[in-house]
């Protein structure tokens, strides 16, 4: 990535707004506005706040890091459909940022190497999208790939594993924090992100894991 | 009130009653599929609970899909008459409603896309008779 040219990072895949203008680790700009069924309302309030502020031109940056997913189908599309127009105004660059793995950054960052530990979130009532991590050094590594679970099967397998997420029935168990802050989204995008960048993002979209796939359940199941 | 629990009713002060019964077994997160022809008292049935949530402003969603309320909790009030087919459900976010704890949702016409309809729900099942009674059907599935 251009050491120079900040980064504008997006986050709204689950209650939290959040963006972000990032220069480096020691410098950047972020916004957070927790709220649910708000993104839409504070996205651009919230862009052009961290925008001014730094005294950032969208032309001048960089690239877009937008939160792919997974998460809140409505969240995603709202952050999705804004990079894609700051973007094509700006003339730049779109990184799709997968947001477990922003997530894992940054919660690496307070962890002990090689302790372990689950990212949780809701799909729907009955299932979760879930996926299991390493600490190594100050990053990650996949222990369990990104997945879709039974609600009841991930009760019985988080044990004393640390867990992150939003899933309430577990509370206690479980540590409430579902999403990213922009600015992790922007240093991933830093990180990895240089071979991501797509500036023909007409068909870009979230990824929602699960493509709705419509199950046959018997009657009154 | 014990489910699955049947009554009979014959007059609209009846069907009142029976809302002002039913709501004690509601709080946030639930959902409550209605089911029954046009012209059942679905959407009348759930105007009367939802009143004594100090909801007053409960209109049919058929053309909206779906209202959102505010009382004692927030309610969204789907009807899915006018729904084609599960996508046009997703295609609307309907996750983030059923994912939204705080929230009481009641469903018009449940019976038309039942493979979006979460496992632990009530169902309240309105036949309307020839002589304008009503049997209201009430089961809860865990």
């Amino acid at each position: 990535m251009n050491e120079s040219k900040p980064v504008l990072a997006i986050e709204t895949s689950q209650s939290l707004c959040s963006v972000c203008v990032y220069f480096s680790d020691e410098i950047f700009y972020e916004m957070n506005i927790n709220l649910k069924n708000s993104h839409a309302e504070k996205l651009f309030e919230a862009t052009d706040f961290v925008l001014k502020s730094s005294g950032v031109n969208a032309k001048d940056l960089d690239a877009i890091a937008v939160s792919a997913g997974p998460g809140s189908f409505t969240g995603l599309r709202i952050g999705m459909s804004a990079a894609k127009g700051l973007a094509f105004g700006a003339k730049l660059p779109i990184v799709s940022v997968p947001t477990f793995e922003a997530m894992a950054l940054q919660i690496a960052n307070y962890l002990k190497c090689d302790s372990d530990f689950f990212i949780a979130n809701k799909v729907n009532v009955e299932e979760l999208y879930f996926a299991k991590f390493q600490v190594k050094r100050n990053s990650y590594i996949f222990a369990e790939n990104l997945g879709i679970i039974k609600r009841d099967e991930f009760g019985k397998r988080i044990k004393n594993t640390l867990t992150f997420g939003n899933v309430f029935p577990l509370e206690g168990k479980i540590k409430n924090l579902s999403a990213p802050n922009s600015s992790f989204i922007a240093k991933w995008c830093n990180l990895f992100g240089e071979k991501l960048k797509v500036y023909d993002y007409d068909f870009l979209e979230p990824n929602y894991l699960k493509n709705f796939v419509v199950k046959e359940r018997k009657k009154n199941d | 009130m014990n489910f699955p629990f049947t009554k009979k009713v014959f007059t609209e002060d009846d069907t009142i009653n029976l809302a002002g019964e039913f709501v004690n077994y509601i709080s946030s997160g639930d959902v409550i599929v209605l089911n029954g022809n046009l012209g059942a008292g679905k959407t009348f049935f759930i105007k009367h609970t939802l009143k004594i949530f100090g909801v007053n402003n409960v209109t049919s969603p058929t053309f909206a899909i779906v209202n959102e309320y505010s009382g004692k909790y927030k309610v969204f009030h789907f009807d899915f008459y006018r729904v084609n087919n599960v996508s046009e459900l997703f295609d609307i976010g309907i996750n983030d409603y059923f994912n939204d704890d705080s929230a009481v949702i009641f469903i018009e016409w449940g019976n038309l896309i039942p493979v979006i309809l979460p496992k632990k729900r009530f169902e309240v099942n309105i036949t309307l008779n020839d002589d304008l009674s009503r049997d209201f059907n009430f089961i809860k599935y865990e």
